[in-house]
């Protein structure tokens, strides 16, 4: 059903919004930003921060902008003297009992309460005595840390965990400006989604243990992607110091079809296995694992697939991009390898929703859906883990190639495939799990931060990975080690925009109703 | 107590009874007769005898009550509530604790009226937590009028039934606020809701909700037994009837008197209260508990007990607390006192009133340690006007407006304090 819309004035401008919406949703709609601490987009109206006052024609008092439903031909100022002086008024008592610890305050950069002092303009303070409410200060309350005197009391954790974890473990203890933010019976958080706690919150009361005095956030270049740690998908920020080279944090990026504000915590702090101890580094060979090349080992991989290509059965992972598979699906039978198989456990694989009722898939890999969407009608159909399974058994195949492995994820693999560890393998992964002892040759693979391409998540919806830190090691994609494998070599040219080509041309067409480039592509992805 | 004011009283009328607190001496003295009528009328027609009234909530708002009973949507498929407030609590305030403990019946009697009226199968009195002694009489009550069938199934032997539950509150003061009674009622931190909804609509857990007073309740029954036309015939045409004063402070006899509104001020102080204490010359009044702004001596000798005219003075009538202050007592030091009520009470959630009631308090107390400076004043009227309407309830106003009301009534007192300790 159509929704009704409204006519309305703000600042001036004359803007037409949904009904129902809010006065400050309507603002956000005509790209007026109006202060504020306690409103979120995906959390319920608190109305606690008084910091979005506005005044209303024919109206006498101010109201909350958060809590006001437009109406028809409303009139509302959000910048004007009286609105201007109540909001600065908000902030001034926002301040008083608020440490001045800026400087060593983790928050500091991102700070709700220095951004919009700034915005007022610096002013003396009338504060005159010394005697400030003091709380607690530094507390441990699991993945987070609890620092309650820098609290604002905006209420967005306490609704965070009421409302979207249902776990209800903040809770706000005593009265006036004794209100302490504390954690129920003095327990640790628990739910999966904590590193939330310190996006939403507006200070520094709640900050992330893994990201705490690490960096400078002004030092961070930050690139929009998508996570890949499940069939979700959610959409990221992924921020990288090009200074240090490193990879800092993984946030949620707001969109929401898909995950709203939010993403659990495996998908925002699981990223260290990109600088874990088990990463593979360089092409390792034999039992011992000596360091080998790219070169020595596209010779050999390419002598063995001349000699006898029916031997060999290539496993791809379902956390391939699009554009790895599609050039996977197109370079290896031009190589006479016809004999593939998705690496996926099947018995995670299908669900829409996910398992927790909230962002969780049972399925640790991102693409099984636009795998599944790649290979469809392909002139030798891809093999399920039953078909695998059998092939296996025989002795056919001598060889097998692992391709594309990311993470940790993949001990299940010699459960479900209990005749891989027989033949000769060629494992081509980011992490060593202890099963890939036996492989002859471990080819580093690179993780989903330093690629960019395009993946299906369990919505069916087409979403957009891109690059945010530079290849680590001597990783490749697999449109590295395919244009290798056939050239021969590892100096054969690979244009760097081959994933963005194969976009183009096999993936969007596959997916896509209308013509895209990988360019034009929208970073919010795009619904079926 | 002067004749004119024995002769119209409804809710004291029998107050000296000894046994009005009995439910035999109630029935004996005309009480369940009033429910027995409304039983016969149509619910409209109950809420239209009590708008007819013009009676408006004695909780201190002064909304008038047939017109809040007429906002419940009757068809919504979700259960109505109604919530008697008896969380009493404002300083100043101690009219509803009367009525309690001595004519509990009537207030058990008001409230199956406005459920019957309103059309609600359960209510609830939210009582304050100090109030142990009105609680345990309210409980026996409760017992006995449920066993009479005033109260449960079929009450009176109509179709009509009503149950009532006893709450205690845990002592915070903004659980008097309707739906800060709302949300502990419901089992969370007593904190004050947003608006809209409105509890009419969405209250008490979710439902359609209508919170009255006790004083407002316990008039019902003389309403509906005298017509709502009677109620009407005193006070003045805007505020009808007859209320509750509680008055307190440097008078010979402090208490709780019932007059029409509209009666003159200096009537309820000279004649109830026996004038001022040891002959005592007046400095202040409050007329309506300690968020009213003061009136001065020259007020109070014009100002009329009723909405309008305390209105005209920049005050309120509030909860009837009226509390009487001589020459001799310092305000900075009762203004002191009730800034640092507010400061305690504040619930906390909305920026403005917990940090708002802190600094003035803190100010105020450096004033009344002799540590005030010239800019305090200036600093507690910017901060108190911030308080002002910019909250989700009215504790932010009510802290506000004592402190602006003195600093305008009585400038030169505070001005003469600063650096002298009180």
């Amino acid at each position: 059903m159509e929704k009704k819309r409204v006519k309305l004035t703000i600042d001036g401008k004359e803007i037409e919004v949904d009904d129902g919406i809010s006065v400050f949703q309507a603002a956000v709609v005509a790209g007026i930003y109006v202060p504020h601490y306690c409103y979120h987009p995906d959390l319920s109206v608190a109305g606690v921060c008084r910091m979005c006052l506005v005044e209303i024609d024919k109206v006498p008092r101010l109201q909350i902008s958060c809590n006001t439903p437009v109406k028809e031909g409303m009139v509302v100022a959000t910048a004007s003297q009286k609105a201007r002086d109540a909001q600065k008024g908000s902030l001034e008592l926002h301040l008083i009992n608020h440490p001045l610890d800026c400087p060593i305050c983790d928050k500091a950069g991102e700070c709700k309460l220095q951004d919009i002092y700034r915005d007022f303009g610096l002013y003396k303070s009338r504060m005159e005595y010394e005697n400030k409410v003091h709380k607690p200060k530094v507390q441990d309350i699991g993945t987070i840390m609890l620092d309650a005197e820098r609290c604002i009391l905006c209420a967005r954790c306490t609704r965070f965990t009421d409302e979207v974890t249902k776990t209800n473990e903040l809770v706000f203890v005593n009265r006036g400006d004794r209100t302490t933010l504390k954690t129920f019976d003095d327990g640790p958080l628990q739910n999966e989604y904590t590193g939330n706690l310190a996006d939403i919150c507006p200070v520094g009361a709640l900050t992330a243990k893994d990201f705490r005095f690490q960096q400078r956030v002004w030092f961070l270049d930050k690139t929009d992607s998508v996570c890949t740690q499940c069939a979700r998908g959610c959409n990221t920020q992924v921020s990288y110091n090009p200074k240090t080279k490193k990879l800092y944090r993984v946030e949620p990026r707001r969109n929401v079809e898909v995950n709203k504000s939010w993403i659990c915590d495996k998908g925002r702090w699981d990223y260290h296995y990109v600088y874990a101890e088990n990463r593979i580094k360089f092409p390792l060979e034999g039992a011992t694992k000596s360091e080998s090349t790219w070169h020595h080992v596209f010779g050999e991989l390419n002598a063995r697939s001349m000699e006898n290509p029916k031997s060999i059965l290539v496993l791809l992972s379902t956390q391939l991009t699009n554009e790895e598979l599609a050039d996977a699906k197109e370079t290896l039978p031009f190589m006479g390898i016809t004999q593939m198989g998705w690496l996926v456990d099947e018995s995670k694989v299908g669900d829409v929703e996910p398992y927790d009722g909230i962002l969780k898939h049972r399925d640790p890999t991102a693409n099984a859906a636009g795998f599944q969407k790649i290979f469809e009608g392909a002139k030798n159909p891809v093999l399920d883990l039953e078909a695998t399974s059998n092939l296996l058994a025989g002795n056919e195949v001598t060889e097998v190639w692992l391709l594309g492995l990311e993470g940790n994820e993949f001990e299940w693999v010699t459960e479900k495939l209990p005749g891989l560890l027989k033949k000769r393998l060629v494992v081509h992964a980011t992490n060593q799990a202890p099963w890939m002892e036996s492989a002859t040759l471990l080819l580093p693979n690179v993780s989903s931060f330093e690629k960019s391409g395009t993946v299906v998540n369990a919505l069916g919806r087409l979403q957009k990975v891109q690059q945010a830190i530079p290849t680590a090691y001597l990783g490749r994609d697999l449109h590295r080690f395919l244009t290798g494998l056939r050239e021969g070599g590892d100096r054969a040219k690979i244009d760097a925009s081959r994933f963005a080509d194969i976009f183009a041309k096999k993936v969007a067409p596959v997916f896509l109703k209308e013509a895209q480039t990988w360019r034009s592509l929208s970073v919010m992805g795009v619904s079926r | 107590m002067s004749v004119l004011a024995q002769e119209r009283k409804i809710l004291l009328k029998h107050i000296a009874e000894p046994d009005l607190g009995t439910l035999k001496g109630y029935e004996r003295l005309g009480g369940y007769q009033a429910l027995k009528k409304a039983l016969t009328m149509a619910p409209t027609a109950v809420i239209e005898e009590v708008k007819v009234s013009g009676i408006r909530g004695r909780g201190g708002a002064g909304f008038p009550t047939g017109m809040k009973w007429s906002f419940v949507p009757q068809n919504t498929g979700k259960p109505i509530y109604l919530l008697c407030n008896a969380d009493e609590s404002e300083p100043g305030c101690f009219k509803d604790k009367l009525l309690l403990e001595k004519n509990p019946f009537a207030l058990l009697e008001g409230i199956a009226i406005a459920a019957h009226a309103v059309g609600s199968k359960k209510s609830y009195i939210y009582i304050r937590g100090e109030y142990a002694k009105a609680a345990r009489i309210l409980e026996k009550a409760i017992a006995e009028a449920y066993q009479a069938g005033y109260l449960g199934q079929k009450v009176m032997g109509s179709a009509f039934s009503v149950d009532l539950v006893l709450h205690r509150g845990a002592g915070a003061y903004i659980c008097g606020e309707e739906t800060g009674l709302i949300s502990s009622l419901e089992g969370k931190k007593g904190q004050p809701k947003l608006k809209p909804p409105f509890p009419a609509v969405s209250g008490y857990l979710g439902c359609p909700t209508v919170v009255n007073n006790v004083e407002t309740l316990s008039t019902l029954p003389w309403i509906l037994q005298n017509s709502g036309a009677a109620y009407a015939k005193y006070g003045t045409e805007k505020s009808t009837g007859t209320r509750l004063f509680c008055l307190s402070g440097w008078v010979n006899k402090p208490g709780v008197y019932e007059l029409e509104l509209g009666t003159p001020l200096v009537d309820l102080i000279e004649k109830e209260g026996g004038g001022m204490k040891d002959g005592a010359k007046l400095k202040a009044v409050i007329p309506g508990g300690s968020s009213t702004p003061p009136l001065t001596a020259a007020e109070v000798a014009e100002a009329r007990l009723d909405f309008e005219s305390i209105g005209k003075f920049g005050s309120f009538l509030g909860a009837g607390g009226v509390i009487v202050i001589p020459e001799h007592v310092s305000l900075v030091g009762i203004l002191e006192t009730i800034a640092e009520f507010y400061w305690d009470e504040s619930c906390g959630q909305c920026t403005p009133c917990r940090e708002g009631t802190g600094w003035l308090y803190k100010i105020m107390k450096m004033i009344a340690d002799g540590q005030g400076k010239k800019s305090d004043i200036a600093d507690l009227n910017k901060t108190a006007n911030l308080m002002m309407g910019t909250t989700i309830c009215a504790l932010s106003d009510a802290a506000a407006m004592p402190v602006l009301g003195f600093l305008k009534k009585f400038p030169q007192e505070f001005e003469a304090a600063l650096g002298t300790p009180h």
